[in-house]
């Protein structure tokens, strides 16, 4: 029992310390929001006259502004796996394997700290994208506020746990930023986050539906947009499915992403 | 005393060509202070990285207080405490951030962190700048940070990879005295490296000297010196007579060489001797203008034992301390 208390403790203890990092830097917070708003002037506003919006219930900027709140969560946790190498470099991974901590608790730590980070960031869009006209579903009410929290919090904890693990086994700046900017464009574009996947190709359809990020916008949209159901990237789910899947996506990744960051903590 | 730390033919090889510890074989006793000297790249962190579980080492046993480091690697992480030779504070976090998290790490009990923390940072005068983040802090208020960040536990063996290097008198001082102090309170095991070859000779019960990966030499400080072939008393007695085979009668010496007036005496005790030499001066009311005992330094037990004389090591030392300058910078930079 004793154990586990100082198992807590020292969760804590580490996480805390991320969280600290992350709002002692303005820039970190900043960065995070700015991605996102770009995304939401540039293809929101401006280029809404490009994209042919006319099979969706709601205007292109409610569309896009959902998806934005989710690709937050995705970017916030891809940048924890930066983390790692820093912490390496600078010997402050020595110091925690040093110390009587199971191993599992130094990534476990990172996910934990990536999710608040990711779930506050997501809000924070959310909200500005209310200040700039996003239009909710009338009867928006607490439980679709839920939804939308559960769904940010589940991509959370599966791309962190999949960038934390990639950063401790990589263990290199240079190659680990390459697997970033790889990994960046396709997993936000081949999803159903930023345009409806009615749109795409079969191929690129076949891509988006394995990804997680597509279900978690699905689920939104359907808690907070006033949106035709084949506008949807999965038609023919119900809500409670969507969220069964990336709940269940989610800990099945992340389940598998410690057991990775716990090889990659071996010398 | 009991061996608290056993080493047992232990070799580490990088990247399958780099021989960094070839075959060591030592132990440290419990309660010992125990200095591991040696030049640049002798392989010093490479061991202490394999003691404190940081580092598989390629073959050979360690042991620690009975455990085996690799199997048992997390009972004795809990029984070591560990100051790296880098600084390892969270630089965005205070310096009373930093110990706290270190408490909650080593599960200090609740009860009595706060007070250790104080205690802590006031022997090592930081107590003003706790609550600023340690990137404001100067070199020496680093070290100083990391030191006390490895005492939080009261760990049964302390690790000090170079604790010293960059800090000035008093703070060596101040440092040295709290260590001994908890040494003497705790019985804590001290292993040590340090480049300071007179504070090794002040500090250490005892002293291994490893070079390329080998252990030349273990022994008290005592012995180290005494092998070098021990004391050498000078003494110059006016007058005209030569009074070699005088001194050669005195117990305990082994060789007098004498120029002019001048006789240099080689001897197994320095002290024991100059007792002598100056009842032999009495009896036989020598006119003496000058006499002095001098021992064998630290300094030329190192040289002998590593063929290295210490200026050179210096003057590589000094190549690395620019490199990791280099780095510094290039990591603040990008941070
Ligand atoms: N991670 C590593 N990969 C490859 N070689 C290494 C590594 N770490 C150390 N070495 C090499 O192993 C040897 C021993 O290094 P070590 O750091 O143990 O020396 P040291 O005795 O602590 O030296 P110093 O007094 O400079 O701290 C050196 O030749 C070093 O270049
Ligand atoms: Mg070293």
């Amino acid at each position: 029992m004793s154990e586990i208390d100082a198992y807590l403790r020292q969760t804590c203890a580490l996480t805390s310390r991320e969280l600290k990092h992350w709002y002692r830097s303005k820039t970190q917070v900043a960065m995070a929001l700015i991605m996102p708003l770009m995304w939401l002037g540039l293809f929101g506003f401006a280029m809404s006259g490009f994209i042919d919006t006319s099979g969706l219930d709601i205007d292109y900027f409610s569309y896009l502004a959902m998806g934005m709140v989710i690709i937050t969560s995705l970017s916030t946790s891809m940048n924890a796996g930066m983390s790692v190498i820093w912490d390496r470099r600078f010997g402050f991974l020595a110091k925690l394997k040093a110390a009587p901590i199971p191993r599992g608790v130094i990534p476990l730590s990172k996910v934990l700290a990536t999710t608040v980070k990711a779930a506050i960031q997501s809000m924070l869009i959310l909200i500005i994208g209310l200040v700039l006209g996003l239009n909710l579903v009338e009867g928006f009410g607490i439980v679709d506020l839920l939804v939308i929290i559960v769904a940010v919090v589940a991509v959370a904890l599966t791309f962190s746990s999949i960038f934390i693990a990639l950063g401790l086994v990589i263990k290199n700046q240079d190659a680990l930023m390459s697997v970033n900017m790889l990994l960046n464009l396709p997993l936000m574009f081949a999803s159903g986050a930023m345009f409806p996947t009615s749109t795409f190709p079969d191929w690129l359809r076949t891509v988006a539906n394995v990804n997680p990020l597509t279900y978690a916008a699905d689920a939104i949209r359907r808690a907070s947009t006033p949106l035709n159901d084949s506008m949807l990237s999965v038609p023919g789910l119900s809500l409670a499915e969507d969220m069964v899947l990336i709940i269940v996506s989610a800990i099945v990744v992340t389940a598998m992403g410690m057991f990775f960051a716990r090889r990659g903590l071996k010398d | 005393m009991a061996n608290i730390i056993e080493v047992r033919d232990l070799v580490k090889i990088y990247d399958k060509e780099v021989h960094a510890v070839n075959g060591i074989n030592f132990d440290v006793r419990e309660g010992e202070v125990f200095g591991f000297l040696g030049p640049n790249g002798a392989g010093k962190s490479t061991t202490i990285s394999m003691i404190t579980t940081l580092l598989r080492p390629t073959s050979g046993t360690i042991t620690l207080a009975g455990l085996n480091v690799v199997k048992e690697a997390t009972q004795v992480r809990k029984l070591i405490g560990l100051v790296p030779q880098d600084l390892t504070a969270d630089d965005e976090l205070s310096g009373r951030e930093n110990m706290q998290l270190q408490a909650d790490l080593y599960n200090v009990p609740r009860d009595i962190e706060k007070q250790r923390i104080e205690e802590l940072l006031s022997t090592v005068k930081l107590v003003d700048a706790a609550e600023r983040k340690v990137e404001t802090y100067s070199g020496g208020m680093r070290k100083r940070l990391e030191l006390v960040e490895g005492l939080i536990h009261r760990p049964k063996v302390l690790f000090l990879d170079e604790p010293t290097l960059g800090l000035d008198v008093q703070t060596r001082e101040i440092i040295w005295e709290y260590i001994r102090k908890m040494k003497e309170e705790s019985g804590m095991t001290i292993f040590l490296t340090t480049h300071y070859l007179e504070e090794a000779d002040s500090l250490c019960d005892r002293i291994a000297i490893i070079d390329e990966g080998v252990i030349k030499v273990i022994g008290t400080p005592a012995e180290l010196k005494a092998s070098l072939g021990g004391d050498m008393i000078k003494v110059t007695v006016n007058g005209g007579e030569d009074y070699s085979s005088v001194m050669s009668s005195i117990p305990n010496v082994l060789d007098v060489k004498h120029d002019g007036s001048e006789y240099k005496l080689k001897t197994r005790d320095g002290d024991a001797t100059m007792k002598d030499v100056l009842a032999k001066v009495a009896e036989n009311g020598w006119k003496v203008s000058a006499i002095s005992l001098h021992r064998p330094s630290m300094n030329q037990v190192f040289l002998e034992y590593t063929g290295k004389s210490l200026k050179d090591d210096l003057r590589s030392l000094s190549a690395n301390k620019a490199a990791a300058r280099q780095t510094a910078l290039q990591n603040r930079r990008r941070r």
